[in-house]
C-alpha cells in the first residue's frame, strides 16, 4: 500500500504539491453503465412479471433462468468493480521534486514511472468538446527533455490550473538546482530516472 | 405415442457452469481487492471500497442461493420436457 507521507525514494525536503485522479465523470460513467446493465433486465422482468412467474414455476426453465440471472448480475457487479479499480489506481502525484505517474491498465498490467521536474521542458493543457469545457476537465501533457517525450495526465479536473502549477514548480525547481534542463549524475536529485514496471501478476 | 429419448440427466448439471463461474468470480474479486490494498493510496476510503464490494458480492451470492434452493435439483431433464405441454407454459 502506498502512503502519501512516505513516497518511494522520497527525499528529505520533498513534499506533495498535487495528487490527481481522473475527473469524477469517470465514476459517473461506470455508475451509469452498471445501472443500465442491472436496470434493463429488472425492468423487463417487472413489465412481464406474469410471464416471469410462469417461467420461474417451470421445473427446468426456472432453474435455467436463476442460474443465468445469477451469473449475469454477478458479472455486472464484478465488471463495475474492475472498472472502478482501474479508475482508483490511476494516480498522478506531483511533488516539489518530481512527477510520479501510476497507471493501471486492466487487471494484469500496471505501469509506474517518475520524472524529475528539471527534465520538464513544457506543459500543455488540452480541453476538447462541450462537456469537457463545461465541466472543466481535460488532459495535461508534460513535454520532457528525454527522447521518449511525454507524460499525459488524462481527463483531470482543471487542467489549465494544474498546468500553471506544474510550470511554477518546474521554475522553482530549476532555480533551486541551477537551471538545468535534464538531469546529470552531478544533480542533487540524481540522474533522470524513468522507471517502468509492468506488473503481470 | 410419447417420444422416448432414453437420455435423462438431472437438472443439477446446470450448477456446473455456475460453479465454474463462481470460481472465476472469486479469483477476479480476490485479485482486484489485492490490487486495491497492495497498490492503492493508503486511506480510509480504500477499506470502504473493498468492504462495499465484498458486501455486494455476499448479497448477490446469498440472493442466488435463496432462489436456487427453491428448486428440486434432482428433477430429470429429458427431451420430452422441451416439447408438448411445456410449450403451452411459455405461451407458444
Amino acid at each position: 500500500m502506498m502512503r502519501l507521507d512516505h513516497l518511494p525514494n522520497q527525499r528529505k525536503d520533498e513534499k506533495i504539491e498535487l495528487f490527481l485522479r481522473r475527473h469524477w465523470l469517470a465514476v459517473v460513467s461506470i455508475l451509469i453503465g452498471f445501472t443500465a446493465l442491472v436496470g434493463l433486465p429488472l425492468t423487463v422482468g417487472y413489465l412481464f412479471s406474469p410471464q416471469l412467474d410462469l417461467v420461474m414455476s417451470h421445473p427446468i426453465f426456472g432453474p435455467v433462468l436463476v442460474v443465468v440471472g445469477s451469473m449475469y448480475f454477478m458479472a455486472a457487479w464484478l465488471f463495475a468493480f474492475i472498472e472502478f479499480t482501474d479508475y482508483y489506481l490511476d494516480v498522478w502525484i506531483v511533488t516539489n521534486e518530481r512527477i510520479i505517474n501510476i497507471e493501471q491498465e486492466g487487471l494484469f498490467h500496471r505501469t509506474a514511472s517518475e520524472l524529475h521536474l528539471t527534465a520538464v521542458q513544457d506543459a500543455t493543457s488540452d480541453v476538447r468538446g462541450i462537456i469537457r469545457t463545461l465541466l472543466d476537465y481535460g488532459n495535461v501533457q508534460i513535454q520532457t527533455a528525454g527522447e521518449k517525450g511525454r507524460f499525459v495526465f488524462k481527463n483531470i479536473s482543471r487542467p489549465e490550473r494544474i498546468k500553471e502549477k506544474i510550470l511554477l514548480l518546474v521554475e522553482e525547481d530549476k532555480k533551486k538546482h541551477g537551471g538545468h534542463a535534464g538531469l546529470t549524475e552531478n544533480h542533487p536529485a540524481g540522474p533522470l530516472k524513468k522507471a517502468k514496471s509492468k506488473n503481470a501478476e | 405415442m410419447p417420444l422416448e429419448t432414453g437420455f435423462v440427466i438431472p437438472i443439477s448439471v446446470l450448477l456446473i457452469p455456475l460453479g465454474i463461474f463462481l470460481l472465476f468470480y472469486i479469483f477476479y474479486s480476490t485479485f482486484n481487492i489485492y490490487h486495491l490494498l497492495r497498490f492503492g493510496v493508503y486511506n480510509f476510503s480504500l477499506y470502504v471500497i473493498a468492504t462495499v464490494f465484498a458486501l455486494g458480492s455476499i448479497f448477490l451470492i446469498g440472493l442466488s442461493l435463496f432462489f436456487l434452493l427453491k428448486f428440486d435439483w434432482n428433477a430429470p431433464i429429458s427431451f420430452n420436457d422441451f416439447v408438448g405441454t411445456d410449450t403451452e407454459l411459455i405461451g407458444l
